[in-house]
């Protein structure tokens, strides 16, 4: 995209109820900004504020470590791309993250959702401390921020993959948080 | 999945395409601009003379928008910040800067109607009404259309100008610079 | 006299150094001028030029070694550049000096910049490459 008339596109995709949106590569100092903001802008709703907070840090690392597309920053780290959106309903709020994965990937990812999605709270939480207990290293232990996505959100995690080319798929994940 | 929620986040990705490395949309204050400029500054090293290009028209359009966007938020300790969005896009020869935000209709057409003497005028002109615009008494309209010319004389061609109506009283003004690498 | 000592931030807001010492009438300027609240940033040296140049009326030498700076702060640039100018009418003996790096990439758009300060305001700036 290069024109101004892209930049309405943009506008229109993101329509009225996008409180903040962000692409670009998910480094330290992006976040704290953007967490900053989200705090900010729902602090008339300490309790929301805190759980979206804590979605996006989530959410945000996950991207930042994952995400298969990955740009260099100022100091020469690597750090993973995708895009964030945060949005506002009626009744609640909706955290929506995209970023390119792999196509090996995919299925462990879309498990992983899947078992996040049958556990009630007990469950997850036990769950937690198992993925927890687990050597670091170990593939998978990024995902201790998904099921403490879910435990935080009010909703099951939402997720789909699209296929985007032969090697990389784009995943999005959906998280929503009540108002009340 | 909500097929909408979806469909949302997909056709933002579809829209920025693989060219866009940084967009973002949200309040433009002092934290913000500071990230993205670091995020210039990263540029910087590719491409010294783009990037310092980049980064001076991205300060004035951005804080137009912090200044004028019609659209506002309240951020920490109850500041009133304007929002829209900022997009940087590559190409092979040059980059884009873009940026977006909701403006007054009834302001619409003095924006169209500087955008449009900005992009007549050559170089020496433009100077010369820099220097006009510059001796007017401080006005805040004055300064944003003056920010519009420095961002013409830093960049050397033509700005990109796009209104659309959005509402009864809201349009959107979208402005899309090159910057030669 | 007081002496203004501001240390510049390259961070959230860009504010340049200030140095303006009443007892050498050297000023300097430097850094990067981002502001978002200009006006704020610049009333209080205005006010000090304003007494100097009206109460001290030694010497004033003026360095400028701002590599950027926004159009709001172009503005408060010339605002000073004008009290300068107004003292020079006045008898003073004022000397301004712009530092600028050579080899910076397209230096001719700063330079072209000073020059329409000069038009601007009608003081002499000597342009000292670094």
């Amino acid at each position: 995209m290069n024109t101004a008339e892209n930049a309405y596109q943009m506008y229109i995709d993101l329509i009225d109820s996008t409180i903040i949106s962000y692409n670009g590569p998910f480094d330290a100092q992006v976040l704290s900004v953007i967490a900053e903001n989200i705090e900010y802008s729902l602090s008339n709703n300490p309790r929301v504020s805190k759980k979206l907070f804590k979605i996006f840090i989530e959410l945000a690392q996950n991207i930042s470590y994952y995400s298969a597309e990955r740009q260099k920053n100022d100091e020469g780290n690597l750090y993973g791309v995708g895009i964030l959106m945060l949005r506002e309903f009626k009744d609640h709020y909706s955290f929506s993250t995209g970023n390119l994965i792999e196509k090996k990937h995919i299925l462990p990812v879309i498990q992983k959702c899947e078992t996040i999605n049958i556990l009630d709270r007990q469950k997850l939480r036990q769950y937690k401390r198992k993925l927890r207990n687990m050597p670091s290293g170990v593939p998978g232990g990024g995902n201790i921020g998904l099921v403490q996505v879910a435990l935080t959100a009010d909703y099951p995690l939402e997720y789909s993959v699209v296929p985007v080319d032969d090697e990389n798929s784009f995943y999005i994940l959906n998280v929503r948080v009540n108002k009340n | 999945m909500d097929n909408q929620l979806n469909s949302n986040i997909l056709d933002l990705y579809r829209t920025l395409g693989n060219n866009t490395p940084l967009s973002y949309k949200g309040p433009i204050d002092d934290h913000i601009l500071q990230v993205i400029g670091t995020y210039i500054g990263g540029l910087l090293k590719h491409s010294p003379k783009a990037g310092k290009k980049v980064f001076k028209i991205f300060i004035e359009l951005a804080q137009n928008i912090s200044y004028y966007s019609a659209e506002r938020s309240k951020l920490s300790n109850n500041k009133d910040i304007g929002t829209g969005m900022v997009l940087i896009s590559e190409q092979a020869e040059y980059y884009t800067f873009m940026t977006g935000n909701l403006v007054k209709t009834d302001d619409i057409i003095t924006i169209i109607e500087k955008s449009e003497v900005i992009n007549s005028l050559d170089r020496e002109e433009l100077r010369q009404y820099k220097r006009e615009q510059r001796k007017l008494p401080p006005g805040k309209k004055g300064g944003a259309h003056i920010g519009l010319i420095q961002v013409a004389l830093t960049s050397s061609n033509p700005l990109d100008i796009e209104v659309n109506p959005v509402d009864d009283e809201h349009s959107f003004f979208s402005i899309a610079v090159k910057i030669d690498k | 006299m007081e002496n203004i000592h501001i240390e510049g931030k390259h961070g959230v807001n860009f504010i340049p150094t200030v140095d303006f010492n009443a007892e050498t009438g050297v000023c300097e300027l430097a850094g990067e001028s981002y502001l978002e609240d200009t006006i704020e940033f610049y009333t209080p040296l205005y006010d000090w030029l304003k007494q100097y140049t009206t109460e001290v009326k030694k010497p004033l030498v003026f360095n400028f070694r701002l590599r950027y700076f926004n159009t709001s702060s172009s503005k408060c640039i010339i605002d000073i550049l004008n009290i300068l100018k107004r003292y020079e009418t006045a008898g003073g003996d004022v000397t301004v000096n712009w530092y600028y790096d050579a080899e910076e990439e397209d230096i001719e758009d700063e330079l072209e910049e000073i020059e329409d300060f000069m038009i601007e305001t009608n003081i002499k700036i000597n342009l000292v490459p670094n």
